[in-house]
């Protein structure tokens, strides 16, 4: 069973929406003739920098997650379902991408790719404990399920990430 | 007690909420029993229920509602914009009213967005009350575009942490990762009522996240159309603050509906 979730090896990146954003200024007001309206020149609403920073930013993102859902499909070979019980939540930990403390393992599932699939079955004193095995197994049907919206998803965005860097016809 | 469904970002207020969604209280470090102990770094998805099974199934169906709806609506945006970019020839300027389209509808607010990008663009006059209206809604838009790009790039990288408590009893957590792994923990004794109260709200968290990630490629997708209506070089970016205020007030729009709907419902 995998220690950690597949997210952990996963580097931090630069936050760069943390990156100052200075606003850009609207027309300034001292400048504008007396006019109800006139013409205006190409800057506050679309200023090179504000342009600029808006395009670095969604390039960036637009690479970051393209790589990312790449490695997200790529690691879809296999789907691994954890069921934990505890009479105590409130004193269960969570460290290393696992439920610890006060929380007890008490069903895996792991199905890969070609099929194989590999349980671990709960047991009370050498009885199958149905209840937790039922539980455990609509988990497993709906991380299924939920699985298979989500590679939908990641490929859909995937489509529409390059449409907006491609230069129009 | 009302149903809440809460998203707690770290050191973040979301942008771009859906559905029955609501910025959660800013995370704090606490181990207090019933305290959410999520790694500090992951978003938290927070449903928490009345006691009452009518009301906490009811409160869920509605999320369920809304979410279709949010889904529905953004299926549809494609069609919206082509219905405006096909419709309208190159070189003249938009009217919202040759459309046909409402008034203050998402279509309106964007064509009046997009005539006053190209006024600019093309240096022709402009009232300067419009400039600043139009000015502000366009830097508005930017900034919020921003902040959540920002914030999906974070979603991307870590799994979620879902909770569901009913009246303040902490039912179950569920780690989920974008592939669908997931490690639930439950409370011990829970009956099979309350497991599928926490297996609905999953599914509620879980389709929303898919959501905000679909908000972006919708977002995208749209400013890549909007683009052939401007004639700067750089027209799909010029077009993202556009097209993300489009999709958001549709958005918006549909919760409006669906809470008033909902509302009569209960009433």
């Amino acid at each position: 069973m995998s220690a950690s979730r597949p997210t952990a090896d996963i580097p931090e990146m630069p936050d760069f929406s943390k990156e100052e954003t200075p606003i850009a200024s609207g027309p300034e007001p001292v400048s504008a003739p007396q006019a109800e309206s006139a013409p205006v020149a190409n800057y506050g609403l679309f200023n090179a920098e504000s342009q600029g920073k808006l395009a670095d930013a969604t390039q960036k993102f637009v690479q970051k997650l393209g790589d990312y859902l790449g490695q997200a499909l790529d690691d879809a070979t296999s789907l691994e379902v954890r069921t934990y019980v505890s009479g105590d939540i409130g004193a269960v930990t969570y460290e290393k991408g696992q439920f610890g403390g006060d929380a007890r393992l008490r069903a895996m599932t792991r199905v890969n790719i070609d099929g194989d699939t590999l349980v671990c079955v709960p047991e009370t004193d050498g009885e199958v404990d149905i209840a937790v095995w039922s539980i455990h197994m609509d988990m497993v049907k709906q991380a299924q399920e939920s699985r298979a919206e989500l590679m939908k998803t990641i490929v859909s965005a995937a489509g529409s990430l390059a449409s907006i860097f491609t230069p129009k016809g | 007690m009302s149903a809440t469904f809460e998203l707690t970002l770290p050191n973040d207020e979301p942008v771009g909420l859906i559905g029955p969604w609501q910025a959660g209280a800013p995370a704090s470090v606490s181990f207090a029993a019933g305290e959410s102990s999520a790694p500090p770094d992951a978003p938290v998805w927070k449903v928490s229920l009345p006691a009452d099974p009518l009301e906490a199934d009811q409160a869920l169906a509605e999320a369920e509602a809304q979410i279709a709806a949010a889904e529905s609506a953004l299926d549809e945006v494609p069609a919206r914009l082509d219905a405006i970019t096909t419709s309208q020839p190159r070189g003249v300027s938009f009217v919202a009213a040759s459309f046909g389209v409402e008034a203050e509808s998402p279509e309106a607010d964007l064509l009046s967005l997009l005539d006053h990008a190209r006024s600019v663009e093309q240096g022709r006059p402009v009232s300067y009350g419009a400039f600043d209206f139009a000015s502000e809604a366009w830097e508005q838009a930017r900034v919020q575009f921003e902040a959540f790009l920002g914030q999906l790039q974070r979603e991307v990288l870590h799994f979620a942490w879902v909770e569901t408590n009913v009246e303040g009893l902490l039912l179950a957590r569920t780690t989920v990762g974008w592939g669908g792994d997931s490690d639930t923990l439950w409370l011990e004794g829970a009956d099979a009522a309350q497991l599928a109260i926490h297996r609905r709200a999953l599914q509620v968290a879980v389709k929303s996240r898919a959501l905000r990630l679909r908000m972006f490629s919708t977002v995208t997708s749209g400013a890549a159309k909007l683009s052939l209506l401007l004639t700067t070089p750089a027209g799909a970016v010029l077009a993202l603050p556009a097209a993300w205020k489009y999709v958001t007030d549709i958005l918006a729009q549909i919760k409006s509906y669906q809470t008033l709907i909902q509302g009569g419902t209960n009433g």
